[in-house]
């Protein structure tokens, strides 16, 4: 059995372990002195690119830098917004620009996946403290313990977790993701611990009764308050099962049209999943895209991914408009760096690119950043950044902002040491700075 | 404020059109692997050598004596075998199966005829399942109405154009053993898995080696040559011991039908290649007392994988008894990846020998030669090295060593790290490495690990010593001036000692004025020390003594191990400023008449920061280098080379010479060859090569000669700009230049060409940061030219045509 996969009973648990206690202290008498600045986000989106997308042959290309730095993708194509330019393997997320803003200038200057993803996702160096990815972050700050009252997690991972480090950092079990596992574009979408291949809802209906026959303790003694949290915690998963989290997943009551427009593979119907997330307000959603770290073979998968890419992300841009939801959910697309401008030809590669952190390309729009913008911008070849760099901190300190989790705030950890939430220039951290050019 | 400088440049360019230089580049000839990776003394062999853009491929190079090759042919890649394939090839098969089945006595044939039943049953088990589980799939689904007419044609005309399966082991196939014929279809009909493309090492080439008897043993380099050149060098050893290969299938218990495989007589050298989830098994016959020496040669052959974590083939080996027990195993030697078992036979008998990748990776250049035998090995020399010009012998220990000295060449001239192995009877021993410098020479006396027992030297010394035991610390004490430079350098790893050094230099207090652990000169992930190390382990520092008086040298293993086998040399004495260089890559393919850049590296020595030049030596008429010369402060520069006007038909090695005023002495050494490889994705390493050789390849069109009429740098001011003029003989008015990895803020303006000749200006951006910057510009000239077709209405698309590359242009930026 994979290793990641949830099964139902380690959701109850998860479940059990979460209602039971903290793995620190408890960060929410910390949090309870801190007074939150207003929130203009609700909600984030994240589409972790992982392996790291070519920020040529998406957001920055250079149709002048020549074919060792193109290759074929060397065409470009405006926008919806005049003066903004992308690659013309994304013809659909051309005619959203005025939704998002593209930040050319990233940088962080690791190269190795690790590093870079932890870089990325937690706005830290690596050093004595492993800090909580962005997700478990909001999910302390915006989950249960503010008032969260959803039964579907508050931080969600499809379908798989990272892998490369742990989410939850020092936060702990509590603030994991809970990874969905399964297969959005297949029916049923096997949700772990939700759906279970092969075991009907009679079965299961079935072991839980023989469960509660066999349980002689906890019926001997029904006022035990730990034994009463347990059977909360069961009454809850099962609700999940069999209640209205089920069909919450159950992507069939989308219609058959709009199932097709975000595109019938993986990504594009993640994409429709992470919208009926946060229409009942799960506070974070990351969309793990895999396939991105394209050493061989790179302008063939380009070929395959970047029309999934441009159906899913720019429906999910178009939808969330249409429903209003774009002014408070921000999506935040890019992995954990971008890949070589010069294309690699020589053997054994053959035509890829390489891992990349001294410059690349993220985007990100709603929840109070402005769309139609470009923040910064790279060297002629993609090389370098030319103008405003914008390092990981900045950009996931920008985003806290707009959810109302102060970035300049406590952060609880284990060693009970002066730690800020995000630290910024002040504090000494290499930063360009906040996006305040892009923040509504 | 825009300052112009004019100078002249008389330089003539390549006007022939050519594919570009970029292109040629991507599309150069290399090799991957070699298997087997070596051969017997006195033997013809054929070998495989697997690659990327060998079509042509019609002569082989082979350094050193006494070995000899031929092609034979050359094999387009070999990708999963289709059906009609497959059904074509089993017919050829099936004769030759018969044949040697025929030639069996009547008992050895059953066991064959039942293996192969045994297979059939297998193969119509795994059928008869598949298509039940097709059948119940599509029982809950309504077929889709199929044109199976269509399906069929597509098809019929798919069938006839596929190709019948070639591969090397198909090479005089009706000689094959039944086992050579089982190995084939094994490698051929049953990949584990559906195979990955892996296009450099896709195609391959077929070779005849023939080793003559008195060939030196060890290791050689193989080049191919091809249209374009020659490919990269690739190890090729001579050993000798008799040869076997690997036969597949060979994992116990995989397939127990099949009549048992003979164990092999000892000495013998086994070849083979680890596949994806390979384990690779064989049998060998052993007596009581025979103390064997198993040897794996892996990463020795290809020392780095590109995309591969860890970097190369990590092999385990391990060996087990009769009753399957495991009774030795080995992942490594000391600090190298390849492993070596020393193992005494307790008894009589057959022993079972695996050997494996040690996370189950697998692919053909996943190569590996076992050495068994009861084979001389050194596993220490003490002391590792001697005085220049004072004939020296150092003890040896080791395995079936007969003799315990060993003479050193300590002739001065040659490298300072050197390579000897040594002639037991008919047997060499491996190769151990030694040092010469011209320092006087000291021993360290124990007990030494205290302050007050410290060993009194006076400077310059080479102290001999060993950390013999763990947790031992040498400690040497010297007297010093106020002001005084000194530099502790130790030579341990680079000499595979597997002392991993710690050094600090004290005062007498104890008071710490420099230590250092793991010592390398890098540029971002680029070693330029090293070769093939990847832990620095040797320490090194230089310290200026504060006060007169006594100084202390302490000297530990980093990881507080010890032995006799942990040898070291350590040389302390005042700063002696050198240099070394290396070039890369080690074979050069440049068109007749042509330029090309290379790359030259430079490693500077205790301090040693002035300019060195470069030349080459001996080299035939018509060669030149251009922009030969490493500044002051830099580590590394791209030169160019430019080949005489007519082919040549043979490869030449070519020598090339650095030389530098060092303390008003000029010092001179010559360039190492070396390939930058690269290691598990990021890494780099100048891997060092045998020779630098270079092939001058034919040219379409005419070329005229190519001059630089000055040496003197071209100045151009930050933020100005300067014009440089090029004489041409010829010069499309098109004519277009590009700067080729543009140095910071160096851009190409105003280009002019003409019958007149070529001029454009060389513009420095504002950055005062680049003041003082000197490098050389290299400079591609192209033209775009127009194709559409043969539809006059179909749109004209342009495409770049290159010109060639243009001799290096040294330039430097200033104030004014």
């Amino acid at each position: 059995m994979n290793k990641n996969t949830l099964t139902r009973r380690d959701a109850l648990k998860c479940g059990l372990l979460g209602a039971a206690g903290l793995t620190l202290g408890d960060p929410r008498e910390v949090l309870a002195q801190a007074t939150p600045p207003p929130a203009r986000a609700k909600s984030v989106i994240q589409i972790w690119m992982w392996g790291g997308p070519s920020h040529l042959d998406t957001f920055d290309p250079k149709p002048n830098a020549g074919y060792d730095y193109c290759g074929p993708l060397n065409k470009t194509i405006p926008t919806n917004v005049d003066g903004i330019n992308i690659n013309a393997s994304l013809p659909l997320l051309a005619k959203q620009a005025d939704k998002y803003s593209i930040l050319r200038s990233m940088t962080h200057g690791i190269n190795g996946h690790e590093t870079a993803s932890y870089m990325v996702q937690t706005g830290h160096k690596p050093g004595r403290l492993v800090y909580p990815s962005v997700g478990a972050v909001v999910s302390l700050f915006k989950g249960y313990d503010h008032g969260y009252k959803g039964l579907v997690p508050p931080y969600v991972v499809m379908t798989q977790t990272q892998g490369r480090f742990s989410e939850a950092g020092f936060l702990g079990q509590r603030y994991k993701p809970f990874a969905t596992g399964g297969d959005p574009n297949r029916q049923p979408f096997a949700v772990e611990g939700i759906v279970a291949r092969g075991i009907t809802d009679k079965r299961q209906r079935g072991r839980r009764e023989l469960l509660h026959n066999l349980d002689s303790l906890g019926g001997a003694m029904p006022d035990n308050p730990q034994f009463q949290q347990l059977s909360k915690c069961e009454d809850n998963a099962y609700d999940m099962m069999f209640g209205e989290a089920r069909k919450l997943f159950d992507l069939t009551q989308e219609n058959n049209e709009m199932r097709d427009s975000y595109g019938r593979n993986t990504f594009g119907q993640s994409c429709l999943m992470a919208r009926r997330l946060v229409e009942i307000g799960v506070p974070y959603v990351t969309i793990n895209y895999k396939g991105w770290d394209t050493h061989k073979q790179h302008f063939e998968i380009m070929n395959r991914k970047l029309p999934e890419l441009d159906q899913g992300m720019s429906t999910l841009l178009a939808d969330l408009t249409d429903r209003g939801l774009l002014d408070s959910t921000i999506i935040w697309w890019g992995g954990e760096f971008g890949r070589g401008p010069k294309v690699q030809w020589d053997a054994p590669w053959n035509g890829g690119r390489s891992h990349y952190g001294k410059c690349f390309s993220s985007v990100v729009a709603g929840g109070g950043f402005k769309g139609g913008q470009v923040v910064g911008a790279s060297s002629e070849k993609g090389t370098e950044v030319a103008e405003r760099p914008v390092y990981p901190q900045d950009l996931i300190g920008s985003m806290y902002e707009l959810l109302g989790i102060d970035p300049d705030g406590p952060m609880p950890n284990p060693r009970g040491l002066d730690v800020k939430v995000m630290p910024s220039a002040k504090d000494g951290k290499e930063s360009g700075g906040r996006l305040k050019e892009i923040m509504a | 404020m825009m300052t112009l400088y004019k100078q002249t440049f008389i330089v003539a360019i390549i006007l022939c059109a050519t594919a570009a230089w970029g292109q040629l580049a991507r599309r150069a000839s290399h090799i991957g692997y070699i298997y087997p990776g070596g051969g017997q003394q006195d033997s013809v062999t054929n070998i495989t050598i697997g690659g990327q853009f060998l079509r042509g491929v019609d002569d082989v190079y082979i350094s050193g004596e006494g070995v000899h090759a031929k092609v034979i042919k050359y094999y387009r890649p070999t990708r999963n075998i289709q059906r009609e394939q497959r059904e074509e090839l089993g017919e050829r098969l099936r004769s030759v199966w018969e044949a040697r089945l025929a030639e069996l006595p009547e008992k050895d044939r059953k066991q064959w005829v039942a293996r192969r039943e045994f297979a059939k049953r297998r193969v119509n088990k795994a059928k008869a399942n598949k298509t039940t589980a097709k059948s119940n799939k599509g029982a809950n689904k309504p077929k889709a109405a199929k044109n199976t007419n269509t399906t069929d044609k597509k098809k019929a005309a798919k069938k006839g154009f596929r190709r019948p399966v070639d591969h090397p082991l198909l090479y005089d196939l009706e000689n094959h053993s039944l086992r050579d014929l089982h190995h084939l279809c094994n490698h051929l009909f049953f990949p584990r898995l559906k195979k990955q493309i892996n296009s450099q090492i896709g195609e391959m080439a077929l070779i005849e080696i023939t080793i003559d008897r008195n060939a030196k043993p060890g290791d050689r380099e193989l080049r191919l040559q091809t249209r374009q050149g020659l490919t990269n060098p690739m190890v090729f050893q001579v050993g000798q011991l008799p040869e076997v290969r690997e036969l597949e299938p060979n994992e116990v218990n995989t397939f127990p039908k099949l009549p048992a495989m003979k164990p092999f007589d000892l000495p013998v050298t086994i070849n083979g290649q680890i596949m994806p989830g390979d384990v690779d098994t064989f049998y060998i016959r052993a007596k009581k007392g025979q103390q064997l020496v198993m040897q794996v040669h892996a990463r020795r052959l290809i020392p780095y994988l590109a995309d591969a974590v860890p970097g190369w083939f990590q092999a385990t080996l391990a060996m087990f008894d009769a009753k399957g027990k495991e009774i030795a195993y080995a992942d490594d030697y000391r600090f190298n990846p390849d492993p070596v078992l020393y193992f005494k036979i307790p008894a009589d008998g057959v022993y079972e020998l695996e050997i494996r990748d040690s996370i189950y990776r697998g692919r053909e250049d996943f190569v590996y030669r076992i050495e068994i035998g009861e084979q001389p090995f050194i596993t220490s020399v003490f002391p590792l090295g001697g005085r220049s010009g004072v004939a020296k012998q150092t003890s040896i220990t080791g395995w079936n060593l007969s003799g315990r000295q060993m003479k050193l060449d300590t002739k001065s001239g040659k490298n300072s790290i050197r390579q000897t192995a040594v002639r037991q009877g008919k047997w060499v021993t491996n190769t151990v490495a030694y040092a010469v410098d011209d320092i006087p020479e000291y021993f360290e006396k124990e007990p030494n690990n205290t302050k007050r027992k410290a060993g009194k030297i006076e400077l310059p010394r080479i102290i001999n010593g060993r950390i013999g035991k763990p947790g031992d610390v040498d400690i040497f004490k010297f007297k010093g001036k106020a002001g005084d430079e000194v530099v502790a350098e130790v030579y341990a790893r680079r000499l595979n000692s597997p002392l991993d050094s710690m050094l600090q230099i004290t005062d007498s207090s104890g008071r710490v004025l420099k230590w250092n652990d793991d010592n390398m000169q890098k540029d971002g992930h680029l070693h330029r020390s090293g070769g093939l190390q990847t832990h620095h382990a040797d320490s090194y520092l230089r310290a200026q003594l504060p006060k007169n008086g006594t100084y202390l040298v302490h000297l530990s293993d980093s990881q507080h191990h010890g032995s006799s086998a942990y040898g070291y040399r350590l040389r302390l004495s005042s700063p002696r400023p050198d240099f070394s260089l290396s070039i890369a890559p080690s074979s050069i393919n440049v068109p007749a008449g042509s330029t090309i850049p290379i790359h030259m590296y430079a490693m500077r020595k205790d301090g040693f920061d002035g300019d060195i030049k470069v030349s080459l030596k001996g080299a035939p008429n018509g060669f030149k280098l251009d922009g030969a010369f490493i500044q002051s402060g830099k580590n590394s520069v791209r030169m160019t080379l430019t080949a005489p006007q007519r082919r040549i038909k043979e490869p030449i090695a070519l020598r090339l010479e650095g030389r530098a005023t060092i303390n008003g002495k000029v010092v001179r050494h010559q360039v190492v060859p070396t390939e930058n490889m690269m290691q598990a994705f990021l890494y780099r390493h100048l891997a060092p090569s045998r020779e630098l050789m270079v092939a001058t390849t034919g040219s379409r069109g005419r070329r005229s000669p190519a001059e630089l009429a000055s040496n003197v740098p071209v100045r151009v001011a930050v933020g100005g700009k300067t014009r440089v003029r090029i004489k041409t003989s010829r010069s499309p008015k098109n004519l277009r230049l590009a700067l080729d990895d543009a140095p910071a803020g160096l851009s190409i303006q105003n280009v002019r060409s003409g019958p007149e000749g070529l001029a454009f200006d060389l513009k420095a951006d504002g950055n005062a940061e680049n003041i003082g910057l000197a490098d050389n510009l290299i400079i591609e000239a192209y033209v775009m030219r127009e194709s559409g077709g043969k539809n006059a209405k179909a749109p004209k698309k342009k495409r770049r045509v290159s010109l060639g590359i243009l001799p290096a242009i040294p330039f430097k930026i200033v104030l004014r």
